[in-house]
């Protein structure tokens, strides 16, 4: 039969410990002596005390027999039919018989009131030590649990509402303030006052999130992106600036670089707002994106020149021409046999005239003094004709006649081809007007050499240049000029970023022969390296790479919300 | 019919895999199974199951702003690794309530160790790799602290148990302490046949043995023990440390061959036997007692550590609401 033997126990705090024997037997024998079943120690035990078995009536019965002393239920006796609940003692022990689980016939519990030498080592009080009596986890515990929730939580949440106390905190050294809280290091520009270490400069209110006017108190000129009068720019100008501005994860996620909010709008702007925009739908960079659209200025006929309107034309259309009233020959400037210069043949590069701001980003404007007049001199005879104004050039010629110098023929036909340095050819040179038609006196030597300076030799090189008046010998108009120095306000781009390209390599100014000729690039020059936002192959660009959120020229964002209404020149 | 010598006892609250020399005959189902394959192992899978659908969802979320405990799955984990611990906390209310329905202390356990092993790499893909110098990284350090402190419980628990039945042979720590009593009055009889000094000097080895302790002197086991010997001039006595009587063995080994003759020598071998016996049995008790505090000792630092995180956990999930 298989036995179940539990031996109850008490662990130190008092609690129940069973801990359970089986064995196979006929028979279970019970004693000190250690061929028992049960051995079983201490005073009153005899080596073969008592033997348990079944009957063949399937009664359980025990016997003692052995010389010490068996009871059965508190009273003494020699042999029992014990059924279920029944106690055997034997010394010191009490063996109940309990339920047997299923897999045995017979279960006995165990239980043994065994005496122990304490005190017995007078050195170590209790023989098995101290242990961990005395040591309380729930103190330890309650203590931690506290500590943690006071200096973590409570403290600095009471510096949050007040001020006073959470200066203290701040200053305190190791106090627990809500910098604590501090969730990651913040991004440059915010590590600094008024933000800084002053939590609540963008915290402005506890439990209610960062609001866009906690960044408005500072950022003030931040723009719109859209107009408002649409369901999506009313909508983007009301979310909360840091769902793209995520702070205290380093500077790598203070701007949104992906392209999914962008194209959440500009995928389908053109059916979403149809209508109200002149834009094409961008789902990304190297296949669905439109060809550029240039900013054109274009010059106001009346009166001339007094105002520039700024026009976007694609690209490739045939309208897409400067009109900047400049002439100017790239091909023949950039020739690589040299160009005539009055120090004899001089190769140029594009440096020459080109030159970088500070920070490389954007070529500084050209400038007539700078950049031409080395080669295009203004130099007549011994003075030098000032650039920019008619009337004042005709005053200027017609003083240096009415001087008391003699002036020959021949000098001023010099000094109108050559300017002080006779030898050296300039361009647009003439040389037989003069002396078709000598002149005689200063005044009609003046208006002979006004004449051929603004209309063959020296103005009209580059200039638009129109007699007012044909029946008049003098007077004339010289259209205003005005460069274009931003053919792409809403893209940013860098020369710098680009150093390693050649000008020419976007810029086709090796061949360009007029001056109405566009030297910017097609967008398939830029896709030779910049590829869509989740390709592998080529440089992952995504929208921001080249264009701003915070448009330039948009109504502020955060401040003055009235004047949005007065938005919207596209190309601004 | 089975030998007595050896046989393996399993307590319900400490269990036990090995089953030592246990009756092999036996073709039904074992009273007790390790909690660790608990119903074959039901809650290595359900953690499995739940620490694999949250590495799956981590590897395909790929937030803008890079994975951390903002983002929505950042959140999601979160939750679930807030609701973990409380629940792995209630292990310790539910072991206390033995009226309980909600399934077995031997359930929770295995569960207990599964999921708080999960809760690890729930939490670890919570923060997604970004643990700071704040409250924040504080919470998550002491989960860690409980986490492995939980995961010594189970060493402890898996081996000092079987290992304790082993070698205390079938003995209970009281029987082997009634055992060395018993030693104690032996070796002063046997003492008292071998002269004033022999019994003066076996009586302090046997009161200056030392077997209890603190806590930290009980794990390291070092025998404090001491003993009383006459100075060299037989004049007052010194007091030396006897670890594993080793002390009181030689000064009874020294004394062979002294003027009592034949007789006096067996005494002597008798009361060194007497000693060798005695230092193997406090051996043993030292031993037990040093695996029962390694079993004990260190829910001492899960349990107040579970607190701390609690205190952590809390100001953790507040503040990150206070300034959003």
């Amino acid at each position: 039969m298989r036995v179940l033997i539990r031996r109850v126990g008490r662990r130190d705090g008092g609690a129940l410990e069973y801990r359970d024997d089986e064995l196979t037997t006929d028979e279970v024998t019970v004693g000190s002596s250690p061929d028992q079943d049960l051995v079983l120690m201490g005073e009153g035990v005899a080596l073969r005390h008592v033997r348990i078995f079944r009957k063949r009536d399937g009664v359980f019965e025990t016997v003692n027999i052995g010389p010490g002393e068996l009871r059965i239920n508190d009273r003494m006796s020699a042999s029992f039919r014990i059924e279920v609940g029944d106690q055997i003692g034997i010394g010191t022990h009490r063996l109940r018989r309990i339920i047997a689980p299923s897999g045995f016939d017979f279960a006995l519990e165990l239980e043994t009131g065994e005496r122990t030498p304490e005190g017995r080592w007078p050195s170590s009080g209790v023989p098995e030590g101290r242990g961990l009596t005395g040591w309380s986890k729930r103190g330890w515990s309650w203590a931690l649990g506290l500590f943690f929730l006071g200096a973590g939580l409570v403290v600095p949440l009471v510096g949050v509402y007040k001020p006073s106390v959470q200066m203290v905190l701040r200053t305190a050294h190791f106090a627990p303030s809500d910098q604590w809280w501090d969730p990651g290091p913040l991004s440059s520009a915010h590590s600094t006052p008024p933000a800084g270490r002053n939590c609540t400069a963008c915290h402005g209110v506890a439990f209610q999130g960062i609001r866009n006017d906690d960044c408005g108190a500072c950022h003030r000129s931040i723009t719109q992106h859209a107009p408002t009068d649409t369901s999506m720019g009313a909508e983007l100008s009301r979310r909360r600036c840091v769902t793209c501005h995520k702070e205290h994860r380093g500077p790598q996620f203070i701007v949104r670089r992906d392209s999914e909010l962008c194209v959440e709008c500009h995928g389908t702007l053109k059916s979403s707002v149809a209508g109200k925009t002149g834009l094409e739908d961008v789902r990304e960079f190297s296949k669905q994106h439109p060809e550029f659209r240039l900013t054109f200025l274009r010059p106001d006929e009346e009166p001339l020149g007094s105002t520039w309107k700024k026009v976007r034309v694609l690209i490739d259309a045939p309208e897409a021409r400067e009109r900047s009233n400049l002439k100017f020959n790239h091909k023949v400037h950039l020739n690589p046999k040299g160009v005539d210069t009055p120090d004899g043949k001089k190769q140029m590069t594009c440096q020459n005239c080109h030159r970088p701001d500070e920070s490389g980003v954007k070529m500084l404007p050209i400038d007539m003094k700078q950049h031409c007049s080395e080669c295009h001199s203004l130099q007549f005879g011994n003075i030098s004709l000032p650039h920019g104004s008619v009337e004042q050039v005709t005053y200027v010629l017609r003083g240096y006649y009415q001087s008391n110098r003699p002036v020959s023929e021949a000098r001023i036909r010099q000094d109108v081809m050559f300017g002080r340095r006779p030898s050296a050819r300039r361009p647009g040179e003439m040389t037989d007007d003069l002396e078709s038609e000598p002149a005689k006196t200063p005044e009609q030597k003046a208006r002979k050499a006004a004449r051929d300076l603004f209309e063959r030799t020296l103005c009209n090189v580059c200039h638009e240049v129109r007699r007012l008046d044909p029946q008049q010998e003098v007077g004339w108009e010289i259209k205003p000029v005005r460069l274009n120095h931003s053919w792409m306000p809403l893209a940013h781009f860098s020369h710098k970023s680009h150093f390693q390209a050649k000008c020419t390599d976007c810029h086709a100014a090796e061949t360009s022969e007029r001056s109405e000729e566009v030297l910017m690039p097609r967008i398939k020059v830029c896709r030779q390296c910049h590829a869509g936002s989740d390709t592998s192959a080529g440089l992952r660009s995504t929208c921001v790479v080249c264009h701003r959120f915070h448009l330039p020229g948009k109504p502020v964002l955060l401040q003055n919300k009235e004047k949005e209404s007065g938005s919207s020149d596209i190309a601004s | 019919m089975i030998s007595t010598r050896g046989r393996l006892g399993k307590t319900s609250l400490l269990p036990v895999t090995s089953r030592g020399r246990l009756d092999r005959n036996q073709s039904s189902r074992p009273i007790h199974e390790s909690f660790l394959v608990y119903k074959k192992g039901r809650y290595i899978i359900q953690a499995a199951l739940l620490g694999g659908g949250a590495g799956a969802a981590y590897l395909f979320h790929n937030p803008w702003d890079g994975a951390s405990g903002g983002t929505w799955l950042g959140y999601a984990l979160g939750t679930i690794g807030a609701i973990l611990i409380v629940w792995l906390t209630l292990l310790g209310v539910r072991k206390r309530i033995y009226r309980s329905v909600l399934g077995t202390v031997e359930g929770w356990l295995s569960a207990h160790v599964y999921f708080g092993a999960i809760l690890f790499l729930i939490a670890t893909l919570h923060t997604g790799g970004k643990v700071h110098n704040n409250i924040h990284g504080a919470a998550y350090l002491l989960m860690c602290l409980v986490i492995v402190t939980g995961f010594y419980g189970v060493y402890a628990y898996r081996r000092y148990p079987t290992l304790m039945l082993r070698s205390r042979d079938g003995l209970s720590r009281k029987q082997l302490l009634q055992k060395i009593a018993a030693l104690d009055g032996q070796c002063e009889l046997v003492a008292q046949k071998l002269g004033e000094e022999v019994l003066t000097v076996m009586r302090s080895a046997v009161e200056r043995t030392v077997v209890g302790g603190s806590w930290w002197q009980l794990v390291r086991q070092r025998d404090r023990s001491k003993v009383a010997l006459p100075e060299a001039l037989g004049i007052g006595v010194v007091l030396r440390p006897n670890p594993d009587q080793k002390t009181i063995i030689q000064y009874l080994t020294d004394r062979f061959g002294g003027s009592g003759g034949a007789e006096e020598t067996l005494w002597l071998q008798e009361l060194i036997d007497l000693c060798a016996k005695r230092r193997g049995l406090l051996e043993m008790v030292r031993t037990d007692l040093r695996r029962q505090n390694l079993i004990s000792g260190w829910l001492y630092l899960h349990v107040p550590l579970t607190f701390a995180l609690w205190g952590a956990l809390t100001a953790h999930i507040i503040s990150v609401f206070v300034y959003r």
